[in-house]
């Protein structure tokens, strides 16, 4: 399993590059992964999604269904797509920390 | 990038479908694999459709052969049908004996029009996929080689389409067919604590159909086994729901399935063989069971009774009693759903 | 120019052949030939089991049919992996029927995993399912190895079948060179929902491959929880039951909703399946969570002379009328007639007697709700609404009803939840309310039986109004 060190803690992620203790988020977290999937800096539309998912994370235990993102951010889909174009499951829910959303086909 | 959506139809479609493009009044079967049809304008198109490889795996160097063959017959043009058996359309009809020894060259029966046994439909099982309990391609094979001369002639009463799918999600079908068969599992999910911890457990628990599935603290959840029903639903979000077991996994026989509308109209496959062991590479009870319930709807089936037809005829009863098949408890259903299959009348078969 | 064969000793059936040329200078060609030479060899012509390939060198004028060069994978076998080391998958080469592992063993699939699969009775693959690369959101699925020691996982990528599912060879061969360039050469034609899936490719390459893919015309798509491909009947191109174009629907499909096909956000996968008449060859009626199906409403047509024809050559009519489902056929041994109000339009005499025709006022069916597994298992798709006229070329009112659909399933249904099993949960009524379609006769095969209504409070006011 591939580990980053990052401000002095360990972290574990998944094949993906997925945060495998949530726990260990923090905004500093999220730009890292932000360079990784070659975002740059997080603008505040990208923190308006990032947030809107963590903190539906946080209470329900899930990912927020796509729509109820489109809803909260105002955003259209698309332009979802293009505020982080591995998509909002791949590139936002690992920005924000989440597990990897899973599901087959 | 994608996002531009289909080719333009003059890509890919042989002109001869183009110029007749919803102009086709007629067809008639010549013999099984050769089709003719006729347009408005008195064209006729005819076309030859041979069997594919088992689970609808092409190697490059097939298709390619293929392709060359297309070049040669068919102007540059080929199909593939609903049940991915291969099409050349706008054959020259005096070539299509030709054509016909060069597809079996290659290893391509001709036949699998009217009433035959068609190509079957099979997931990729145990090839690529992580759920199957079992392997739906090699099953597939050997009923194909099992019904073979049925494929080449018409023997049956009406046709006969079998699908096979490797667990119960059925993506290479099963229900829908007039025999299929479906790999399923007996065993309980193993929890792996550690791994449903990164999981959702929200979307596990409420995945499950019966509410077997209860979250167990801190990270973790926990299965009732009174509750499961092996449905595999668990085990799609989650690397830490693991369900198989070699040795009590093997797969169900199901009869009667039916797409069209045509006569009784479309329906689902009923279980009639609840279980039967894995026994690789030829499942020998599957394709026995097989052969029985063929030969038994060939001998008694009256013209274009497909086989959920004939049994709706003689009754469950007389199906059951004929085949030998044993009946228990677990044709019984006693799922949600399950008075749409109980019987209320006392109008039986005797 | 000098070619090289093995070939069947049996019969003669050439099974590669190689540019003598080539042959030399190409080591993986040599390693390949090797491997052939010394395997045991199914002939695909005889079917006899072969020890040892003939080889032949024929001398041949123009360059040689170019598909019966050795083409397939560019990497060869590994030598020394004889017949011994899959028996089991060897097993599945006999017999008559073309065998899915002869397809395999040429090409990069790693046997192994299947053949350790046949003996442990257990799938030797790993966790995987959707994944997505920047730009591609829909049509890539991970394949996960369980037995790392034998073969790493991969990747799949779906691409849409073109309109009839016909291809050009052009086309076809430019699939094949995507295939032998990024993936295991193996080409899955197709899939049960009619994608085709190119398999094995690594994730370097995912990008490469949907870009060469898209550039031969067949654009991704088709995994996720999203629109997917969706099946059409050949229809108007080979078929004259046809009664709405399903063709040109499919392509309006596409038009109107590629961004829902390729960007995935609904509560599951939704699968679209188009057929132009009863007989839906598309299988919609037992697997579309969208089925449409054409219908015609006025009684079928019958052609007078033509069936005296068809009856003079042997046809038998009082077999047919004895087989429609309603009995709505009469049969006299002269005259037929169909009582038009017994006839369900089943299609079974119009496919049986060319002097029988679907008849006019033509439509569409729209039903909701199919699916083969989800949480009440298979379910077959309800009708939502009999007859939707159905206008080429975007067949606007028919995919209105559809985004309707999708739109209430999108709203309201619970996350990893099919269509079939929403509908099932809220009840038929509800659903219907929510989509706002009127009911209909034609949505039940009977009226309820059971006593217990809900009534809206509007309902009780409007009639409290009334006795006042
Ligand atoms: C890793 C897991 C899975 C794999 C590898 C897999 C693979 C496939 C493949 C290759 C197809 C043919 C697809 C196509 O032509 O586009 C398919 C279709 C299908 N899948 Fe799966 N599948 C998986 C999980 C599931 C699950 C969880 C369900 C149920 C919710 C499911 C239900 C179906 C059905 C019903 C079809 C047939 C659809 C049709 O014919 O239109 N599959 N699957
Ligand atoms: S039916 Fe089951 S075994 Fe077959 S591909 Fe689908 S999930 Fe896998
Ligand atoms: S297999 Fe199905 S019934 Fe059993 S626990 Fe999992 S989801 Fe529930
Ligand atoms: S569904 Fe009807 S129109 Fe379409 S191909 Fe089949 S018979 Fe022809
Ligand atoms: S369409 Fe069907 S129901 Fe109508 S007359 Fe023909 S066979 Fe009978």
């Amino acid at each position: 399993m591939p580990t980053v060190e990052f401000e002095g803690k360990t972290m574990d992620l998944d094949e993906d590059g997925f945060l495998q203790n949530p726990g260990l988020w923090s905004e500093t977290v999220a730009q890292y992964f932000a360079d990784q999937e070659g975002l740059g800096r997080l603008t505040d539309e990208h923190w308006k999604v990032v947030n809107m998912i963590r903190n539906y994370y946080l209470q329900f235990g899930v990912a927020p269904m796509i729509r109820k993102v489109v809803k909260d951010t105002g955003f259209e889909l698309k332009y979802i797509y293009t505020l982080f174009p591995s998509g909002p499951a791949k590139g936002a829910c690992k920005i924000a920390g989440l597990p990897k959303p899973t599901g087959c086909v | 990038m994608p996002g531009v959506g289909l080719p333009p139809l003059e890509q890919n479609v042989p002109p001869i479908a183009l110029r007749n493009y919803g102009k086709w009044v007629d067809h008639e079967e010549l013999r099984p694999g050769v089709l003719k049809h006729v347009a408005e304008s008195g064209e006729a198109c005819y076309t030859v459709r041979a069997g594919m490889p088992t689970n609808a795996r092409v190697s490059t160097a097939l298709a390619r052969r293929i392709a060359g063959l297309a070049d040669e017959f068919a102007e540059g043009h080929l199909r593939l049908t609903r049940r991915h058996s291969l099409e050349l359309v706008g054959v020259d009809p005096a070539r299509i004996d030709e054509l016909t020894e060069r597809l079996r060259k290659l290893g391509l029966p001709v036949g699998g029009t009217g009433r035959t046994f068609r190509n079957t439909v099979s997931c990729t099982g145990w090839i690529h996929c992580q759920f199957a309990a079992t392997d739906a391609p090699a099953v597939a094979k050997a009923i194909s080689d099992e019904l073979y001369e049925d494929f080449l002639r018409e023997r049956y009463p009406a046709k006969l389409k079998i699908s096979i799918s490797g667990c119960v999600n059925q993506c290479g079908e099963g229900s829908t067919a007039d025999i299929g068969i479906i790999g399923v599992h007996r065993d309980l999910p193993r929890v792996i604590d550690e791994e449903v911890a990164r999981c959702e457990i929200p979307l596990i628990v409420s995945v499950c159909p019966t509410g077997a599935i209860k979250p167990k603290p801190p990270k973790s959840v926990q299965v009732d086994p009174e509750r499961c029903i092996h449905c595999v639903a668990c085990a799609a979000p989650c690397q830490g729901m693991q369900i198989g077991d070699p040795e009590t996994d093997g797969l169900a026989v199901v009869v009667g399935g039916k797409a069209g509308n045509s006569g009784s109209g479309p329906a689902f496959a009923k279980f009639v063989i609840p279980y039967l062991p894995n026994r690789p590479p030829r499942w020998p009870e599957v394709v026995q069971a097989v052969r029985r319930i063929v030969d038994l709807w060939v001998r008694e089936a009256r013209r274009d009774e497909r086989i959920g037809d004939w049994i709706s005829r003689i009754g469950w009863e007389r199906f059951f009693q004929k085949t030998g098949l044993p009946v228990s408890e677990k044709h019984l259903d006693g799922y949600v759903l399950w008075p749409m299959s109980a019987r209320t009348g006392v109008r039986f078969h005797w | 120019m000098l070619i090289v064969q093995l070939a069947c000793p049996k019969c003669g059936f050439v099974i590669e052949q190689y540019r003598a040329d080539q042959l030399e200078t190409d080591a993986q060609k040599q390693k390949r030939y090797q491997y052939l030479r010394k395997k045991q060899t199914l002939c695909p012509s005889c079917l006899t089991q072969t020890s040892k390939l003939e080889e032949r060198r024929v001398e041949v004028e123009a360059a040689p049919e170019a598909e019966l060069l050795a083409e397939g994978p560019s990497e060869a076998a590994p030598v020394g992996e004889g017949p011994t080391a899959t028996p089991l998958c060897d097993e599945l080469e006999r017999g008559p029927w073309p065998s899915h592992v002869t397809e395999l063993k040429q090409t990069r699939y790693h046997l192994q995993m299947y053949e350790e699969g046949l003996r442990q009775k257990k799938t030797q693959w790993g966790f995987g399912g959707y994944t997505s690369i920047p730009g591609v959101a829909s049509g890539i699925l991970m394949r996960a190895s369980a037995r790392p020691d034998i073969a790493k996982g991969a990747n799949l990528v779906r691409a849409f079948c073109p309109s009839g599912t016909f291809y050009s060879t052009k086309t076809l061969r430019a699939l094949c060179d995507v295939a032998d360039r990024h993936g295991y050469g193996i080409l899955h034609l197709h899939a049960t929902t009619c994608d085709i899936e190119v398999l094995g490719v690594p994730k370097e390459e995912l990008r490469a491959t949907v870009d060469e893919l898209v550039a031969a015309g067949l654009d991704v798509g088709s995994t996720g929880d999203a629109y997917r491909n969706c099946q059409e009947c050949i229809g108007p191109l080979r078929c004259e039951m046809v009664l709405v174009d399903s063709v040109a629907m499919r392509q309006a499909y596409f038009t109107r909703f590629l961004d829902d096909v390729q960007y995935p956000r609904f509560p599951h996968k939704i699968k679209f399946k188009l057929s132009g008449c009863p007989n839906d060859c598309t299988r919609s009626q037992q697997k579309g969570d969208l089925a449409i199906v054409g219908v015609f409403r006025d009684p079928p047509t019958i052609n007078e002379a033509r069936l005296d024809g068809w009856v003079r050559n042997g046809g038998d009519m009082a077999h047919i009328a004895r087989m429609c489902p309603t009995r709505a056929m009469e049969w006299d041994g002269r005259r037929l007639t169909i009582d038009a109000e017994a006839c369900v339009r089943c299609m079974y005499c119009i496919n049986k007697c060319p002097a029988i025709r679907p008849g006019g006022d033509r439509g569409v069916a729209v039903l909701a709700g199919g699916k083969m597994r989800g949480k009440y298992g298979p379910l077959q798709p309800v009708v939502i609404a009999p007859f939707v006229p159905a206008i080429p070329p975007d067949f606007k009112e028919v995919f209105d009803l559809c985004a309707k659909i999708t739109d209430v399933y999108d709203e309201h249904a619970r996350r990893k939840e099919r269509l079939g099993d929403f509908i099932y949960r809220t009840g038929i009524d509800e659903f219907c309310r929510l989509v706002g379609v009127p009911a209909t006769a034609q949505q039940m095969t009977a009226p309820r039986v059971n006593p217990f209504y809900h009534w809206t409070p509007e309902e009780l006011q409007a009639s409290r109004k009334e006795g006042e």
